[in-house]
């Protein structure tokens, strides 16, 4: 596919809360998701001359935002080379909205790498097959995840 | 499953619901930051993997050069040849399925074990590494304090300004390489599964 820079930032504009929802389960800090984020975005240019419209757009972003959080190289977080000023804050906004999406956060912080990628594409209610394509597991296996991981959820205290 | 499953469960739904529409609202970022970004920064880390590549290139004749002035061995001079080249390639294979292209078609599985397989290389690199450079340390010493036609104050200088760069070097780099695999580790241990 190819792409003008105006159709990529048209596209960014359209996933953004799906590839800052992303980064921000997978961050520590504010800072972490931003550096995310940027990440993300040279994944999805780099990328997106490749996509062969074989699954939906937003399908392959949240497969290029999943795999980019996994393969971040952490070392850089320490010296950012371009501090990224984004116009969001949902680590230190105090209200009750905030609070609420703060603690899912912290309660999908909890669990392991996959089984967080799992439970964001649950949420997003996409199916499991949808899921598996993403996660590379097979449809039964997400279930069985899926069952561990709300028995965790369950179990975990606030 | 059970009403206070599916209570939490609405509960998580609500909240991702909450979280998607404060995003939606926002900007979060600018046209001109993703110009920015899709411009600068994808020029900048490939002039850096240039540049690193012309570093690493021009490091080995510079190296030699060095060597030649100091009047030290032909065979140390190709051993530290030889090393310099292994670990530029094996670094370059070790890193190279790892890449933009592969986070845009492989699945989240398939890029968590890539990145656990450089991680694994990246450890057997450091079981490599240590005992070559055992073996270069003291073979160094041992050129420069053989070296004939050498002052002693200059041999003294010298043998202290490379013991003061290995030590720094050594113990920056061990941590840097601890801290990393002990990062990723934490990350992709349970996807292995």
């Amino acid at each position: 596919m190819n792409i003008t820079e105006r159709e990529f930032t048209q596209l960014v504009h359209e996933q953004k809360s799906t590839i800052y929802t992303v980064c921000y389960m997978f961050a520590r800090d504010k800072d972490e998701a931003a550096d995310l984020f940027q990440d993300v975005l040279i994944n999805l240019w780099k990328g997106i001359g490749k996509f062969r419209n074989d699954s939906e757009i937003s399908t392959w972003v949240y497969r290029v935002s999943l795999n980019t959080c996994i393969s971040a190289d952490r070392k850089k977080r320490k010296m950012p080379t371009t501090r990224l000023d984004m116009n969001i804050d949902l680590f230190d906004d105090d209200d009750t909205d905030s609070r609420q999406i703060q603690v899912l956060r912290q309660r999908i912080q909890r669990l392991q790498p996959l089984d967080r990628a799992i439970v964001l594409l649950w949420l997003e209610s996409l199916s499991y097959q949808e899921i598996a394509d993403i996660v590379g597991l097979t449809p039964k296996n997400i279930s069985v995840r899926l069952t561990r991981i709300r028995l965790q959820l369950k179990q975990m205290k606030d | 499953m059970t009403n206070e499953s599916h209570i939490e469960l609405d509960e998580m739904q609500q909240q991702f619901q909450l979280l998607r529409e404060k995003l939606d609202q926002q900007e979060i970022v600018s046209d001109k930051l993703v110009s920015e970004i899709v411009r600068q920064k994808i020029s900048s880390l490939n002039r850096d993997a240039r540049i690193i590549g012309l570093v690493a290139l021009l490091g080995i004749p510079y190296t030699l050069f060095i060597f030649n002035t100091l009047h030290i061995s032909t065979v140390f001079c190709i051993f530290t040849t030889f090393f310099l080249i292994i670990a530029c390639v094996y670094n370059y294979l070790a890193h190279r399925k790892l890449s933009a292209d592969k986070v845009s078609r492989s699945t989240f599985c398939e890029v968590a074990k890539e990145t656990m397989r450089v991680r694994r290389l990246s450890r057997r690199w450091f079981r490599i590494g240590i005992p070559l450079l055992l073996v270069w340390i003291p073979w160094f010493v041992w050129e420069i304090c053989t070296q004939t036609g050498m002052s002693e104050e200059y041999r003294l200088g010298l043998l202290t300004g490379s013991a003061v760069g290995c030590v720094i070097g050594g113990v920056l780099g061990y941590l840097q390489y601890r801290k990393s695999i002990r990062l990723m580790d934490e990350i992709i241990s349970h996807t292995d599964e």
